[in-house]
């Protein structure tokens, strides 16, 4: 219980991060968000549709990411969000904060990267 | 493909989202959810397992509803995230609530029509303010030193004219008198008819000191000013605006010297103002002419407006007292507010009438 617990809150605290890091680069929509929130973590996290849209529309209202509605040919009409500059700067931001969190617990509990 | 609409538009059923927003939320979700249904049946799953499975993720968390509720309802509330600085990109703010506002303006068309009336108004009553004040305030009279400038009327304020136009032979005495100011000059408007340069025309014209321009500091871009010995009745010499000297005479740089007919008589040009001068007037009066006043004893009254520089550290309020005239300052009395103000005394020609030529005369004697 107290794991899940544990598991849950480090999902929540580092899901902007994860979100954010994934629009970084080019825009995508939330079902690739998903996707590829769960294979690079190897199965290990997982957003379904009630957590992560409420989660991106948050982002969205801070103005740290922009939807937008593209219609391709032979494609259905997909919402892509991409960074914004203050985004980038928050992406940033939190990217330090957990390094330097993580390089932190490492410290105290000898956890070494792989 | 089952309809996940209907699911999810159950979901948001109370969170009293706007059409247009619900209408978004529900087809974003809904392809998400098509997707996912996609790839349960390629993990060779039934129908109606990938549907359940699907369903199952919607309300896995049972977060759909209340998160939503709270983004969509408190985003404006929520508390600084790691990294923020307590605001967004500024302009980005700016783009979005620019189109807010345009939406919201197209969907009140009668709103959108008063507000509109309303900035018009207030913009153009706010130019129009502007205007008189960089006029009557702002705006320094195109003149050397204007601050030492003053106009000077007579008292006649038991006549009803508390600023009255002189005679010139209150000028005149004025001028012997004077020990405060550096120099007075008088000026009277006159129209001329021109002749004998293309089309006849009427112009705007004044009569003026020898000195007005010299007190004024101004120079003449062609020429010269009157001389003293040439302010006498018969004179017969002429100075040009700049705007006549372009429009009559092509701005031909020869005109020096040249005889213009001016009322049926030959005058002589022998100089041509800059387009800045401009000087006081009762209403909307442009000099294109100037001619030397030459005071005369059949002159008709009230000469005009006198112009006076102060000799240095002294002051009007210095003079003998038992003879004071009206004095303005120049500061702050540009030429709209002597305008509005000789306006408002009515035509000073009707002033002073009868004998005010003579000094003698109480009604155009000092205070």
């Amino acid at each position: 219980m107290a794991s899940s617990v544990l598991d849950r809150e480090l999902k929540k605290g580092s899901a902007e991060l994860l979100i954010l890091s994934l629009v970084e680069d080019r825009p995508r929509h939330g079902y690739d968000i998903g996707q590829l929130i769960e294979l690079r973590s190897r199965g290990a996290l997982r957003f379904n549709v009630a957590s992560l849209y409420p989660l991106l529309y948050r982002l969205e209202k801070r103005g740290w990411i922009r939807g937008r509605w593209v219609e391709r040919a032979g494609q259905r009409r997909r919402r892509y969000y991409r960074l914004t500059a203050a985004g980038k700067k928050i992406l940033a931001a939190q990217r330090d904060g957990w390094r330097e969190f993580v390089e932190a617990i490492s410290r105290i509990t000898g956890i070494q990267h792989a | 493909m089952p309809d996940f609409k209907k699911e999810i538009r159950k979901r948001l059923e109370g969170l009293s989202l706007s059409p247009v927003r619900e209408h978004e939320i529900i087809e974003e979700l809904s392809q998400h959810l098509e997707d996912q249904y996609d790839q349960n049946l390629r993990g060779a799953t039934t129908e109606e397992e990938a549907y359940c499975a699907v369903l199952l993720s919607l309300d896995e968390s049972k977060l759909l509803g209340p998160e939503l509720k709270r983004v969509e309802r408190r985003a404006e509330q929520e508390t600084v995230a790691l990294g923020a600085e307590g605001k967004t990109n500024m302009f980005e703010d700016l783009g979005q609530d620019l189109r807010y506002g345009l939406r919201m303006l197209v969907r009140s068309p009668s709103f959108t029509i008063i507000a509109a009336l309303a900035l018009a108004l207030g913009i153009g009553a706010n130019s129009a303010i502007f205007s008189v004040v960089n006029t009557v305030l702002l705006r320094p009279l195109p003149y050397k030193n204007p601050d030492a400038l003053m106009m000077v009327w007579e008292e006649a304020t038991h006549l009803g004219f508390p600023f009255n136009t002189p005679s010139p032979a209150n000028f005149i005495d004025w001028r012997e008198q004077n020990t405060v100011f550096e120099g007075m000059a008088a000026m009277a408007q006159q129209s001329f008819n021109l002749t004998g340069a293309g089309e006849p025309e009427r112009l705007d014209g004044r009569r003026v000191s020898a000195n007005l321009f010299n007190i004024l500091g101004v120079e003449p871009v062609l020429g010269r000013t009157f001389r003293p010995e040439e302010d006498q009745p018969g004179s017969s010499v002429t100075i040009l605006s700049h705007g006549v000297w372009q429009r009559n005479f092509g701005g031909d740089p020869s005109i020096i010297g040249r005889t213009i007919n001016l009322d049926g008589k030959s005058y002589s040009v022998i100089g041509v103002m800059p387009r800045t001068v401009d000087l006081p007037s009762m209403d909307n009066w442009q000099d294109q002419i100037w001619v030397p006043i030459a005071f005369f004893s059949k002159m008709p009254p009230a000469a005009g407006i006198i112009t006076w520089r102060s000799s240095p550290g002294q002051s009007p309020a210095s003079r003998d007292s038992r003879r004071r005239p009206r004095w303005i300052p120049s500061r702050g009395a540009s030429r709209s507010s002597i305008r509005r103000r000789t306006r408002a005394l009515g035509s000073p020609s009707n002033q002073c009438a009868s004998g005010s030529s003579e000094i003698s005369d109480p009604r155009c004697s000092f205070c």
